[in-house]
């Protein structure tokens, strides 16, 4: 059996924009802005998930004319079930009683 | 045999590039246009490689390298003698920064040519490159020629150093000049790099955040090009010059930390397992034989194995950065294998009386200076200068031997 990552907060949000948009692309500035993360934050985390399959990636197809395609992402099948076990992880943490500190250790994606 | 592996594996490989690439571009000049077309390609490269905004740049970088050169002199001047009161010696350190310098000037001359030919060609790159050093050279000698005649005229008024010969007290800034025609190599090989992604179709940078991103991204390992180009579109598509900066920085960021082509741990490893080997075998070699110490052997060895390191890493990830990345990883394994095994290997030499590990040309008077002689910053600065040297070779053979294809664009 596959083992499973806890992911970390930020690619949690990462995670969870990306859900909220459903089948749309998002643009890679456009979830920094959302998430209020930086781009050196949210493009290694993009490309952690890409990698792993939860992410998949296009080109813009008609760009503006003096302007490059840009980069558009969304949630994979699995990347909207990873997404949607998060949430429920986020709920149920919410729902519990406060975990003590070792809750709040670092975790990796 | 180091001799003969240090100049033909390390130090001949970006000459040998340089003189190819030269001739390959002649070549299809001529092929082209003919020879009569020879003359005017070249004055049309020395107009683009010297019009604005190069020249002005040119002129501060000859006036930054003589302040700095000023400055530096008095510095050295003003410690030389205290060296042995400090256990360092300063003109031998200064003598290997200068070396150090001499490698850094090399890839400043290739990433000025390598962006003015991404703008305006081959040629204009290779000139630009070429003039970058001919300005440093041009910087230091203003700074360094009066300060060195003012000491050849009247040597009794400057410090005395004892390890130095007469009139030899400067001799670390003369050797400075000499070590920059090693980096004439290096215009001619960023220019050729520069003017390979001229045909992947960047817009022209808008402004310094663009340019410093582009730079940050040119060169990613093959798997993550795409993101590269990701990011540089991303940007191309923000106007507000904060948020620009912003994301710029974040995106550099992201590049550096994303950058590290596959396996370079595993290489890393190999490299230190390598070395550390190497170090203990050269140690009782030369302790059965009593040869001398075994310095030549970590200048050598570590050089011939990161330049195989950024060759193959460069060659598979059709990267030049890559190459580099990999190689600095390496680099830093195969100095902690070198203090690793030099430090017990110290005290071995020393409880022999069998002289320094480094050097052995005397015997340590405890097992401190014994021990400490394995980390020397001036012995660990002229290791990492040659290989450097090997692993920006190596790289820049990989690039070389494996070109993209033409017309291949980022994608994913």
């Amino acid at each position: 059996m596959a083992r499973v990552r806890h992911p970390s907060p930020q690619t949690a949000a990462v995670l969870v924009a990306l859900a909220e948009n459903g089948e749309d692309w998002s643009h890679g500035y456009d979830l920094c802005r959302t998430l209020g993360l930086k781009a050196g934050t949210v493009y290694p985390i993009l490309i952690r998930l890409a990698e792993r399959g939860h992410v998949e990636t296009s080109w813009e197809t008609d760009p503006p004319r003096g302007r490059p395609a840009r980069h558009l992402y969304r949630l994979t099948t699995a990347g909207a079930e990873l997404a949607r076990a998060v949430a429920a992880a986020a709920r149920a943490a919410e729902a519990a009683p406060a975990p003590g500190p070792a809750a709040l250790a670092p975790r990796t994606a | 045999m180091f001799d003969f592996l240090l100049t033909l594996v390390v130090l001949a490989p970006a000459p040998l590039l340089a003189i190819v690439v030269l001739a390959v571009r002649l070549r299809d000049a001529v092929r082209h246009g003919g020879v009569g077309t020879l003359a005017s390609r070249v004055r049309a490269g020395w107009r683009d490689g010297t019009r604005r905004p190069v020249w002005p740049l040119l002129i501060g970088v000859a006036a930054g390298t003589a302040a700095l050169t000023f400055g530096l002199q008095r510095l050295y001047l003003a410690t030389v003698d205290k060296g042995p009161g400090w256990g360092v010696d300063i003109a031998l350190l200064a003598m290997v920064l200068g070396l150090l310098a001499a490698v850094a000037c090399a890839g400043l001359a290739a990433l000025a040519a390598a962006t003015v030919a991404r703008a305006r060609g081959f040629g204009a790159g290779t000139v630009a490159g070429l003039l970058t050093l001919v300005a440093v050279a041009v910087g230091t000698a203003a700074a360094h020629l009066p300060l060195n005649a003012a000491y050849q005229a009247e040597p009794g008024s400057f410090p005395v150093v004892a390890n130095l010969g007469a009139g030899d007290l400067l001799l670390p800034f003369a050797v400075f000049l000499v070590v920059l025609i090693w980096a004439l190599p290096w215009p001619v090989l960023g220019a050729a790099r520069g003017a390979r992604t001229e045909t992947t179709q960047r817009l022209p940078a808008r402004d310094v955040w663009q340019l410093l991103l582009d730079l940050a991204t040119a060169d990613l390992p093959e798997n993550r090009s795409a993101w590269g180009a990701a990011l540089r579109a991303e940007l191309a598509a923000i106007d507000p010059p904060a948020e620009r900066r912003r994301f710029a920085l974040g995106g550099m960021w992201a590049a550096l930390r994303s950058g590290r082509p596959r396996a370079a741990w595993a290489s890393a490893a190999g490299v230190a397992v390598l070395v550390a080997a190497g170090s203990f075998a050269a140690s009782r070699w030369s302790l059965a034989h009593s040869r001398g110490g075994i310095l030549d052997f970590w200048i050598v060895g570590p050089s011939v194995l990161l330049l195989a390191v950024a060759l193959v890493t460069a060659w598979r990830n059709r990267s030049f950065g890559a190459g580099l990345r990999a190689a600095a990883l390496s680099g830093l394994a195969a100095l902690v294998a070198i203090i690793a095994v030099g430090v017990p290997e110290a005290l071995v030499w020393a409880q022999r009386q069998a002289g320094y590990l480094s050097t052995g040309d005397a015997v340590p008077p405890t097992w401190q200076s014994a021990v400490l002689d394995v980390v020397r910053p001036d012995f660990i600065i002229i290791m990492i200068v040659f290989w450097a040297i090997g692993a920006a070779g190596g790289a820049a053979m990989g690039t070389a031997l494996r070109r993209d294809p033409a017309g291949v664009t980022d994608g994913s």
